[in-house]
C-alpha cells in the first residue's frame, strides 16, 4: 500500500495557518483545494465529497455543534470496525482522542471542542474507492459519518449513495403546504423570534409576530418549508414557498391617544375557529382580537364584488375587534393603495385611519390585495 | 480493567466481539444479551402515532390515566392507554419541551416563546384555546434558547427553566426583550433576560426570577418531598454534567446568567474564577462525563412501593446511553449530596431518554426519547415492574470515615468481606470557562476495613482518606446475593461535597 501523506497541522479558529504550514501544503501542487466540513448537530456537512486518486487537499473541520467531535478517515469498509475500536478506548487512561492505533485509519482530525477548527492536509490513495470519514467519539459513529469518493468518474446520485447516513425524518411530509389551513409557530424570516406562520386556503399565507403582536407580511403561492428547521437543531429559519406580496412597515401600526403614541403590547394567545387563529393581545389595556382569513371567504359587500372582478387576485381579510377603548385609536398604513376598509367607524387622515374611542368598542375590517395580476 | 479493554490490548478482536460492541453502540440492543433486570422489569415500545416525527419533548399522565406527549415538530397527542390509539390534541407549537396536564381537557405546554395553556373548550378532543400564560422572558432568536418545564410546587407556583444561547449562532437583529451586551460574550451566553435562569410563576401569574447559573437545564422536577432539582449539561463552566438542588436566589455556576441579577453591572467573564467559584452553590450530584453519562435529562421520584425497591429515589433520563440513571440523595450538613448509578443499562431501553412519567398505578414508567440532531432516539418505551427484588446497591451513605452501602438483598456469605472487593478512585472536575474538564487529581483510595452487617445487607467501608470536593467512584467486585443473584451494578459515583 502506498504510504499516505498526512500532515497534521494547526489549531484553533483564530490561529490561522502558519507560514511554514502554508508553504508545506502548497509545495509542488500550487494552492490546495480546501474541503470545509462543519458539524451542524450530529452530522457532517458536507456529508460526502469527491477526490481524484492521489489528489492532495486541505480538509478543515469546524465544530459548530454543542458537543465535541473528531474526524477519522478510514480504509474502505472499515468505518464500523474503527468505531468499535474507538469505543474500546473509553476506559483507557489515554483515550487518544478516540483514534485507534490501527492501519485501518488513514488520517484524522483530533477531538475538537465546540467552536474549534482544525485542518489537515490529506492525500487520497491512488486506489479508487469510497473512503469513509467518521466521528469516533463513542456513540457518534453510528450516525455521524460521510464518504470521500476517490474516483476519476462521478459520484453516485446522492439519494442512492449508500455510504452516507440515511436522512432522518423522511416519514413525515415536511412540506407544510399539504393540508391548509395550517399553522406553525417557528423561526420566520423578517420577523422577531416569536414568529407564527399561517397558511390559508387559496395558498395565501401570512407571518404574524407574537412578540410585537402584529402582522408582518403575507405571501402567495404556497406555505412554508420547514425541512431545514426540523433537520437542524432549530437554527435554520422556515423557508417561504411563494412570493411575498404584502409587507407591513417597520413601525407598529396602531397608535393610542395620539398619532405618535405607540402602545405597549402584550400577547394573550389565540383561539382556533374553523382552522384559523384569532389572535388576542392588549394595547395598554385595550383588548384586541385579530383574525385574518382568505379573501374568497369575504361574505358580502363591496370587497366581495371586487373579488369577483379580480378573480385569482391574492389577498386577505383582516378583522380587528377592540374593546376597552378609552382613547382614540389610529391605524397607520403605508399601503393605503392596497388596503381597503371594509368595515370601520373611522376615517382616513392621510396614512392614518382614526377610530374614535366612542363607546369603547370598535370593529375594523380591512381588505388587503396584491396589486399584481397573478 | 474490563473485559473489552483486555481484548483490545491483546490486539485480538474476534468478529463476535466486534459485532456485540457494534450492536451496543447502535443502541438497539433488541436481541439482548443478559437481561438480569429484565427478570424484574419488562420494556415495551409504545407505537408512535402515525406520520408524526416522534421525538418527545414532554410527557405526562392525564387525570383519566391516558398518556399525553408533545413532539419536536409541534404536535400534542393523547394516547388512549386502553385502546392504544393516538389522537391529536394540538399542533403548531414551536419546539415544545415540557408538558403538564391540568385536567383531561387542559394542558400546560412550554414552547420556545412562551408557556401556553391549551384548552379543549367544546369537547371535540382538540384544543381550541391557546392562551399565553407567560412570555415574560427574552428571545434573541438563538436556536439554543429552549424552554423547559413547567413543574408545580405544593403552593401552586410553577417553575420553568430557560436555556442559554449558544455561540454556534448569534442573535437576531430583532429580539424579544432587551439585549444586555454584558451577557453576550462567552460560549453559552445570556444576551436577553433570564437565559440561564429558573423562573417561578406565581398563581397570580407573575413570572419571577428564581435561581441562576444554568447552562442547559433540560431536566427540572421535584422529588417526593417537594425539593426542586435541575439537571445541567457538561460544557463551559460545567466540567461534567450535574444535578442541582435549586433554591431561591442561588447561583449555580454558568456565569452569563449573572448579568440579569438585579443591579449587576460587570462582565462575569472578566471576574476572577475563584470569586465566581465562591459565589456558586455546588451540585448535589456529578454525573461523570463519558464514563457514566453525557446528557442527563428529566428526573422523577420513584413511587414508594410499586416500582421495585427504589422508592423515594430519583430516576433521571440520559440521552446518549441506552439506560436511565438512578440517584440516591442524602442531606449532609444541610445540603443534598449523594450517588448516581445505572438503572436498566443495556437491558432493552433505546437511547434518547428524555421525558419520564409514571403510570397512575405507579407500576410503569413511560420514557419519551429525543435526539434533536444529537445522540439519542425517538418514540416512547414503557418500563413495567414485574415484582421481585433484583440484587442491587440500594443506597450509598456517607459515614465519618467512609461509606455505608445498603444492598437490596443479603450478600452471599463468601463475598464482599474483603477490602479487595471494593475499589475506589477519587477525582474532581475543574470549575472554569473552558468546555468540560478532565478528571483532575485522579488517585486511588485505599479501603482499610470492611464491616458487613449481621443481616448481610449493609456494608460499611472505612477509607484511607475522605476529601471534600471530590467525586468518589466505587467499583464493586462481581458480588452475588445469598440466593445467587448477580449484582446489577458494579459502579457507583458519590459526590462528596461535605464530609461528616
Amino acid at each position: 500500500m502506498k504510504k499516505i501523506l498526512v500532515y497534521t497541522l494547526l489549531t484553533i479558529a483564530a490561529g490561522g495557518w502558519s507560514e511554514g504550514a502554508i508553504a508545506q501544503a502548497a509545495s509542488g501542487t500550487g494552492a490546495l483545494r480546501e474541503i470545509r466540513i462543519q458539524t451542524p448537530g450530529l452530522m457532517f456537512d458536507p456529508v460526502r465529497f469527491q477526490m481524484q486518486p492521489g489528489e492532495t487537499v486541505k480538509i478543515t473541520l469546524e465544530n459548530i455543534d454543542e458537543m465535541s467531535h473528531n474526524l477519522v478517515i478510514t480504509q474502505p469498509g472499515a468505518r464500523e470496525t474503527v468505531v468499535v475500536l474507538a469505543f474500546l478506548l473509553l476506559k483507557e487512561k489515554d483515550q487518544r482522542d478516540f483514534v485507534p492505533d490501527t492501519s485501518l485509519v488513514l488520517a484524522h482530525i483530533p477531538m475538537l471542542h465546540p467552536g474549534e477548527k482544525k485542518s489537515i492536509v490529506f492525500q487520497a490513495p491512488d486506489k479508487e474507492g469510497v473512503y469513509p470519514y467518521v466521528c469516533t467519539f463513542p456513540g457518534h459513529g453510528t450516525v455521524m459519518y460521510g464518504a470521500i469518493h476517490v474516483t476519476r468518474g462521478e459520484m453516485p446520485p446522492i439519494e442512492k449513495d449508500t455510504h452516507i447516513p440515511p436522512r432522518h425524518g423522511n416519514a413525515e411530509h415536511h412540506h407544510a403546504s399539504a393540508g391548509l389551513p395550517a399553522m406553525y409557530r417557528t423561526f420566520m424570516p423578517e420577523c422577531g423570534p416569536a414568529g407564527i406562520a399561517v397558511g390559508m386556503e387559496g395558498n395565501v399565507s401570512y407571518c404574524w409576530d407574537a412578540g410585537q403582536c402584529r402582522l408582518r407580511y403575507a405571501w402567495k403561492g404556497g406555505f412554508v418549508n420547514l425541512e431545514k428547521n426540523w433537520h437542524s437543531n432549530g437554527s435554520k429559519k422556515a423557508e417561504l414557498v411563494g412570493e411575498v406580496f404584502y409587507r407591513e412597515g417597520p413601525e407598529f401600526p396602531f397608535r393610542l391617544g395620539g398619532k405618535e403614541n405607540i402602545p405597549e403590547v402584550s400577547f394573550q394567545g389565540y383561539s382556533m375557529v374553523d382552522g384559523y387563529p384569532t389572535f388576542r393581545y392588549q394595547l395598554e389595556g385595550v383588548e384586541v382580537a385579530e383574525r385574518i382569513t382568505p379573501l374568497d371567504k369575504v361574505p358580502v359587500g363591496r370587497a366581495a364584488q371586487d373579488d369577483a372582478a379580480h378573480e385569482g387576485q391574492a389577498g386577505f381579510k383582516r378583522t380587528l375587534h377592540f374593546s376597552g377603548l378609552k382613547k382614540d385609536l389610529w391605524f397607520f398604513s403605508g399601503e393605503t393603495r392596497r388596503t381597503e376598509v371594509l368595515e370601520g367607524r373611522g376615517e382616513w387622515e392621510g396614512n392614518y385611519y382614526r377610530i374614535p374611542a366612542g363607546d369603547g368598542t370598535a370593529t375594523f375590517t380591512l381588505i388587503v390585495k396584491d396589486d399584481h395580476e397573478s | 480493567m474490563n473485559h473489552k479493554n483486555m481484548m483490545f490490548q491483546s490486539g485480538l478482536l474476534p468478529a463476535v466481539a466486534l459485532l456485540t460492541g457494534f450492536l451496543f453502540l447502535a443502541g438497539g440492543c433488541k436481541n439482548k444479551q443478559d437481561d438480569r433486570l429484565g427478570n424484574f422489569y419488562s420494556i415495551e415500545d409504545i407505537p408512535a402515532p402515525e406520520g408524526v416525527f416522534s421525538e418527545v419533548g414532554g410527557l405526562d399522565i392525564l387525570p383519566n390515566g391516558n398518556l399525553v406527549a408533545c413532539f419536536h415538530r409541534g404536535q400534542v397527542m393523547i394516547h388512549d392507554v386502553t385502546t392504544g390509539k393516538w389522537q391529536l390534541f394540538a399542533s403548531g407549537l414551536h419546539d415544545p419541551l415540557g408538558i403538564m396536564a391540568v385536567t383531561d381537557t387542559q394542558l400546560l405546554v412550554m414552547q420556545r416563546a412562551e408557556l401556553t395553556r391549551l384548552t379543549d373548550t367544546d369537547g371535540d378532543g382538540k384544543a381550541d384555546e391557546y392562551q399565553t400564560v407567560t412570555d415574560d422572558f427574552g428571545l434573541s432568536g438563538n436556536y439554543c434558547e429552549f424552554g423547559y418545564g413547567p413543574v408545580k410546587d405544593k403552593d401552586g407556583n410553577l417553575y420553568i427553566s430557560l436555556n442559554t444561547a449558544s455561540n454556534g449562532a448569534g442573535i437576531w437583529d430583532e429580539q424579544r426583550g432587551p439585549v444586555n451586551p454584558l451577557g453576550r460574550p462567552g460560549r453559552m451566553y445570556s444576551a436577553v433576560p433570564y437565559r440561564g435562569w429558573v423562573m417561578k410563576l406565581t398563581p397570580e401569574g407573575k413570572l419571577e426570577p428564581y435561581a441562576m447559573g444554568f447552562r442547559s437545564p433540560d431536566g427540572i422536577g421535584f422529588d417526593g418531598k417537594g425539593n426542586l432539582f435541575v439537571t445541567d449539561n457538561q460544557g463551559d463552566w460545567l466540567g461534567t454534567s450535574k444535578m442541582y438542588h435549586v433554591e431561591a436566589g442561588n447561583f449555580y455556576g454558568q456565569v452569563s446568567s449573572l448579568v440579569w441579577k438585579e443591579g449587576w453591572d460587570t462582565d462575569p467573564l472578566k471576574m476572577p474564577v475563584p470569586v465566581l467559584d465562591s459565589m456558586r452553590t455546588r451540585e448535589a450530584i456529578l454525573f461523570p462525563h463519558n464514563i457514566f453519562a453525557n446528557s442527563p435529562t428529566q428526573m422523577v421520584p420513584v413511587p414508594e412501593d410499586s416500582f421495585g425497591p427504589y422508592g423515594g429515589q430519583l430516576l433521571v433520563g440520559e440521552m446518549n446511553h441506552p439506560k436511565l440513571i438512578r440517584v440516591m440523595l442524602e442531606e449532609v450538613n444541610g445540603a443534598f449530596q449523594g450517588a448516581c448509578i445505572n438503572f436498566l443499562d443495556s437491558a432493552g431501553l433505546s437511547k434518547g431518554g428524555h421525558r419520564l412519567a409514571f403510570s397512575p398505578d405507579g407500576k410503569s414508567l413511560y420514557v419519551g426519547k429525543t435526539a434533536y440532531t444529537w445522540v439519542g432516539g425517538r418514540g416512547i418505551q414503557k418500563i413495567t415492574y414485574n415484582g421481585g427484588t433484583p440484587m442491587d446497591i440500594l443506597n450509598m451513605n456517607l459515614t465519618k470515615d467512609g461509606f455505608r452501602l445498603t444492598f437490596t438483598r443479603p450478600l452471599a456469605d463468601t463475598v464482599g468481606n474483603d477490602p479487595e472487593d471494593y475499589s475506589f478512585i477519587r477525582y474532581y472536575y475543574e470549575y472554569h470557562q473552558k468546555y468540560g474538564s478532565d478528571r483532575m487529581d485522579l488517585q486511588p483510595v485505599t479501603v482499610k476495613e470492611v464491616d458487613v452487617s449481621r443481616n448481610r445487607r449493609e456494608v460499611t467501608l472505612q477509607l484511607d482518606t475522605m476529601a471534600a470536593g471530590y467525586l468518589y467512584e466505587l467499583t464493586v467486585d462481581s458480588l452475588v446475593s445469598k440466593k445467587g443473584l448477580p449484582l446489577e451494578n458494579r459502579n457507583v459515583y458519590y459526590t462528596l461535597n461535605n464530609t461528616l
